[in-house]
């Protein structure tokens, strides 16, 4: 059995959150300082393999070292970039926890993993996801507001 | 459970997090654990609430333990979440070294988990895993360490130059689109080529690799990252392009494994919490590159070392066995 007011309510908290998340997480890409990041770690990465070549092992656990360095600079960036495109969902979510825990779905059995029904947290996760796949993927070429690094 | 702080002050410490998080480049786990366990005192307040709801101390503490693990897998796991298909899309997960560590990781994170730790066992190895952290920090504002960094790069600088010179480059691209490509594979031994790279490796070192590190980091609800990078690097000697995706992967398995066996024994992960720091962090990680320029970061690595230090002798128990009363 479905809770309609619970599913209408938290799948239009879906709604208005996910385009929300992809126009600011668009804004805020950090694609630019990957890419170039990135650069930086194959440079090292095929330089370290020439010194490996050439047998010079000092300079290739040099170019190693600071190609770990970048590495870690690279995931601190996707690290941020993960926080922006996440956390909106994941106060969402716990304001949803905290205020509005109802059950959406009901189920007459015992569904591993689940219980007895499916939660408005469980429900706003399937619908974030559905808005996402089936709203703003297709929307992404011809909205310039979904596009990394629009002004 | 009622919110353990006013929301703001969740906010502002998250910002802190996100700003030292994103001009440093470490200690973001520990700032977030030391805001759960010491700012804002989650693990007591959340005992608190279950032992009035009934529940046995003991479970209650082990319940409040296990959210504080899971918690922390949260703040891992986005990360991995968001770049994980992205990286599979651009074919730079080596999926054959990535599956045979994952067999090892997969049995390693449901292993971690059951390993019983108390409440004061957690914040002991946690306190000391903080300690190094701030001695390898302190380390890197030294002198020492500076010149090293320096000789390093200039060393680095006149080698790229002359390889620039003997070496003709453009064949990267064209390498990328084939991906990884499987020439041997036996319980022995698994022959790949990534990238136009040919790799060897072995499958069952590789799984019971993943096997130990996923072991140990479960059962600090941690992600895994900073023993893969070396793993991964070293005993199979990868280059770092590779390490990346294929890290975040490991990861991402580690960490989902995990969080589904913490949530499975009780842990009650509190999503507003997490999510006010979580949003905390997003605007402190952008605060952090903007002023970056306006001070020497090494000043603040310097007094985040003795922040950390300070704290990991706390976690351990240091300062109360001296009868200091902090």
């Amino acid at each position: 059995m479905i809770n309609i007011q619970a599913a209408l309510l938290v799948s239009l908290a879906a709604f208005i959150v996910t385009p929300l998340v992809v126009t600011v997480a668009a804004r805020l890409s950090q694609q630019q300082t990957k890419d170039k990041l990135m650069a930086k770690i194959k440079e090292y990465s095929e330089l370290s393999s020439d010194a490996s070549n050439a047998g010079v092992r000092n300079m290739y656990a040099a170019l190693q070292k600071q190609g770990n360095e970048v590495l870690m600079q690279y995931y601190v960036v996707l690290y941020r970039e993960a926080v922006v495109e996440l956390a909106l969902h994941v106060l969402v979510l716990g304001i949803i926890q905290n205020y509005y825990p109802v059950h959406v779905l009901n189920f007459s059995i015992q569904v591993w993993g689940l219980g007895d029904g499916l939660s408005s947290v469980g429900w706003y996760i399937i619908s974030a996801i559905l808005v996402f796949q089936l709203l703003v993927k297709p929307l992404k070429p011809k909205l310039r507001f979904f596009r990394p690094g629009w002004v | 459970m009622e919110l353990v702080s006013n929301p703001v002050f969740i906010l502002l410490w998250g910002i802190i997090v996100g700003y030292v998080f994103s001009t440093v480049g470490a200690a973001g786990a520990i700032l977030t654990f030391i805001g759960q366990t010491v700012v804002f005192k989650f693990d007591k307040a959340m005992i608190k609430h279950l032992v009035n709801s009934g529940i046995a101390e003991a479970q209650a503490k082990t319940t409040a333990k296990n959210t504080l693990k899971v918690h922390n897998l949260m703040a891992v796991i986005l990360s991995p979440l968001i770049s994980v298909p992205r990286y599979f899309k651009e074919k730079r997960v080596a999926i054959p070294l990535a599956l045979c560590i994952a067999v090892g990781v997969v049995l390693g994170a449901l292993i971690g988990p059951a390993i019983p730790m108390t409440l004061k066992q957690y914040k002991f190895w946690f306190g000391v895993v903080t300690f190094i952290i701030g001695i390898r920090l302190f380390y890197e504002t030294t002198e020492t360490y500076r010149k090293g960094r320096q000789k390093l790069q200039s060393i680095s600088k006149k080698f790229e130059e002359k390889v620039k010179e003997l070496k003709k480059s453009g064949k990267w691209e064209e390498l990328a689109a084939e991906g990884f490509k499987v020439t041997n594979f036996n319980v022995g031994s698994l022959k790949f080529t990534f990238w136009g790279e040919e790799f060897s490796i072995n499958p069952i070192l590789a799984a019971v690799g993943g096997f130990f590190i996923a072991i140990i980091a479960s059962m600090f609800g941690l992600g895994g990252g900073f023993m893969l990078v070396p793993y991964l690097s070293s005993v199979f000697v990868l280059p770092m392009f590779m390490v990346s995706g294929t890290s975040v992967a490991i990861v991402f398995i580690n960490s989902l494994v995990a969080i589904t066996s913490y949530l499975q024994k009780g842990a009650q992960p509190d999503l507003l919490f997490v999510g006010i720091m979580l949003v905390g962090i997003a605007i402190g990680s952008f605060i952090g590159p903007v002023t970056q320029k306006y001070y020497k970061e090494k000043y603040l690595r310097l007094f985040l070392s003795i922040i950390l230090l300070f704290y990991g002798l706390r976690f351990m128990g240091v300062w109360a066995a001296l009868g200091i009363p902090i």
